[in-house]
């Protein structure tokens, strides 16, 4: 059974049923859920932050060297390893346009039905949203990110659009949201989170926490604006 | 991944990839020394893309059809990869069946449930943090459909022979059991075997099962069961004390099934539950001796009725002030506090019962000659499997 893009549907007694399959799909106990990261501030001067920081990062680390990697994964890691210190250089200027130049330079990019490069940017986005702390100059960088991005989803694939879109209103699925969540507390279980998130598609979980990480690394430090530069 | 890997694998091939075929995915194709210039795809399209000699091409892109065409997997060495199932309706598509085993974490084990019951399954749920007002309404949906849910925190039964979670090796035999303690059923199913006969059916409810909330469903519908069932001659129903409510309802579905039912609701009055074909019972081991006798076409003993030989002669050591018990199961300390607490003064226990006193930390008290917990030390009612 499947459903194709047109196929008629009825939403009936909690049931969606496509007509032309008979595909049922039960949102009995379906749940609205929405990502809270905008209530979450990160606080680097807590020690267990920074313990569960470099938790999550060792593992990451293991867990790359330990992944079989196809072309597609190979090319993408290259091209991220490339543009990584120059994209942590224009998140800490808080030079959003720079930023939007090589994170839209990913869009679509890289192994998946979501592309790696898609759950690189969403990862970032989740990192930016917890480290922003309410500071006016950050919020304002990560507003214009999501903004220019958004003109870029016609370059991947029609289900990154939803994944994407989500983002651009800092909206995340559950598993980077809930690692994001205990990264910013210093939470002692956050490798089981960090597994949780990982465990999401072949490639997504892992491709979004490495932007996580990299956005939360970023903004560590204080930022300070450079010149002013518009997207 | 899986599809780059196992085309790039194939003789022949010196690389391959199988991605989207959006804009940035072409380029980064193109400076791999992939030429995908005649390509006519769109992001949403999945591009493969083999590199090798030409000769060995034709197979790759047939053999690259082939895993997309196919819902199965085939490795390439031949071996057929277990099939994964993802769903309820993917597992019945495969194959009937009558009977969901849910264990998964609590939040989840309520959708879980419904759509088995949805789908026309009976339930085991082995999950627990499942709260009353949805065991009741999972319950409830059940019985409206004259289906049976076990659980919620179900760990035991035994369904036509078929051991389901944590059950013992018991023989097969004419005596069926319902019960809302899971270690409870464990000892009776095991003394059962032990004493000489058989299980039909051992069908656990849950420990809230006869609450006033869910009022005991699960309970009179396996209690009905087993009076419809051919192979069962005698029941068994365990239990702590039911809400007095639900305890009326079952007892009176009890004197109506037509076979002889030994009921033991701990900590109840059992000489009060005897009458016509109930058999009130104090103990666990009480109710397996009298299910046997019953079976065997005998009157259940007196004997039964009255205490196991509890106290033993012991003295304490120099220094020793507590003699402590420690119990994996609920029901099993209930029962001992129960009949602790009839024979000496000084009872403690997390959960008291009878005459006992609350134990709220160890140590506390400076006179407690016995205390009891329900925690981590195993009682081993039979072999498990």
């Amino acid at each position: 059974m499947s459903a194709r893009l047109g196929d008629e549907a009825v939403l009936a007694a909690d049931r969606l049923r496509f007509v032309r399959s008979g595909l049922v799909i039960d949102l009995t106990m379906a749940q609205t859920w929405q990502a809270r990261l905008t209530d979450i501030s990160i606080d680097w001067t807590r020690p267990q932050v920074v313990r569960a920081f470099e938790r999550v990062r060792a593992q990451m680390a293991a867990q790359a060297s330990a992944s079989p990697q196809d072309l597609a994964a190979i090319l993408f890691a290259r091209r991220i390893a490339t543009v990584t210190p120059a994209l942590i250089a224009a998140f800490r200027r808080l030079d959003a346009a720079v930023a939007c130049e090589h994170l839209g330079g990913l869009v679509g990019m890289g192994p998946g039905l979501t592309p790696s490069g898609d759950d690189f940017i969403i990862g970032c986005l989740a990192g930016l949203t917890v480290s922003a702390r309410g500071e006016r100059a950050r919020l304002h960088c990560l507003m214009r990110i999501a903004q220019t991005l958004v003109t870029r989803l016609a370059a991947t694939t029609r289900v990154s659009r939803q994944h994407l879109s989500d983002a651009f209103v800092l909206e995340f699925a559950q598993p980077l949201a809930a690692l994001a969540g205990a990264l910013a507390n210093g939470d002692e279980d956050v490798v089981e989170h960090l597994r949780a998130a990982l465990a999401v598609g072949a490639h997504s979980g892992a491709d979004a926490a490495a932007g996580l990480l990299l956005a939360l690394e970023a903004w560590r430090a204080p930022t300070r604006p450079g010149r002013p530069s518009h997207c | 991944m899986q599809l780059s890997s196992a085309l790039s694998a194939m003789p022949g091939v010196v690389q391959a990839s199988a991605v989207m075929a959006t804009a940035n995915n072409l380029e980064l194709l193109r400076e791999a020394g992939l030429n995908t210039d005649a390509v006519s795809a769109g992001p949403s399209d999945l591009l493969v893309v083999v590199q090798g000699e030409a000769g060995a091409l034709p197979a790759a892109l047939a053999e690259a059809q082939r895993r997309l065409s196919t819902q199965s997997a085939v490795a390439m060495n031949g071996r057929q990869d277990p099939l994964v199932m993802r769903s309820l309706t993917m597992a019945l598509e495969h194959g009937p069946a009558n009977l969901a085993l849910i264990s998964t974490p609590g939040e989840y084990a309520t959708a879980e449930a419904l759509k088995a019951i949805n789908l026309g399954l009976n339930v085991m749920l082995f999950s627990d943090n499942v709260s009353a007002a949805d065991e009741a309404m999972l319950k409830r949906r059940a019985q409206a459909k004259n289906l049976i849910v076990m659980g919620p925190d179900c760990g035991t039964a035994i369904i036509n022979g078929v051991p389901l979670a944590f059950a013992n090796v018991v023989r097969r035999g004419a005596i069926g059991c319902v019960a809302a303690s899971g270690t409870g059923l464990q000892e009776v199913t095991s003394l059962i075997d032990r004493y000489g006969q058989g299980v039909s059916q051992a069908i656990g409810t849950g420990g809230n099962d006869l609450s006033v909330e869910v009022g005991g469903i699960t309970m009179l519908k396996g209690l009905a069961d087993l009076a419809a069932d051919a192979d069962t001659a005698v029941i068994v129903l365990i239990s702590k004390p039911p809400a007095a409510a639900v305890a009326e309802r079952i007892l009176s579905a009890a004197r109506g099934c037509g076979k002889p039912v030994v009921v033991n609701f701990l900590g109840a009055d059992d000489r009060a539950l005897t009458g016509d074909n109930i058999h009130g019972v104090r103990t666990l081991e009480d109710a397996a001796r009298a299910a046997v006798a019953l079976a065997q076409g005998k009157a259940p003993s007196l004997d039964c009725a009255q205490p196991s030989p509890l106290i033993v002669p012991m003295r304490l050591r120099s220094g020793q002030r507590y003699v402590r018990g420690l119990y994996s199961g609920g029901t099993f300390c209930y029962e001992a506090t129960l009949l602790l607490s009839e024979a000496l003064d000084e009872v403690w226990a997390n959960t008291p019962a009878g005459r006992a006193h609350r134990l709220e930390e160890c140590g506390a008290a400076t006179d407690i000659r016995w205390s009891i917990w329900a925690t981590m030390c195993s009682r081993a009612a039979g072999r498990t499997r």
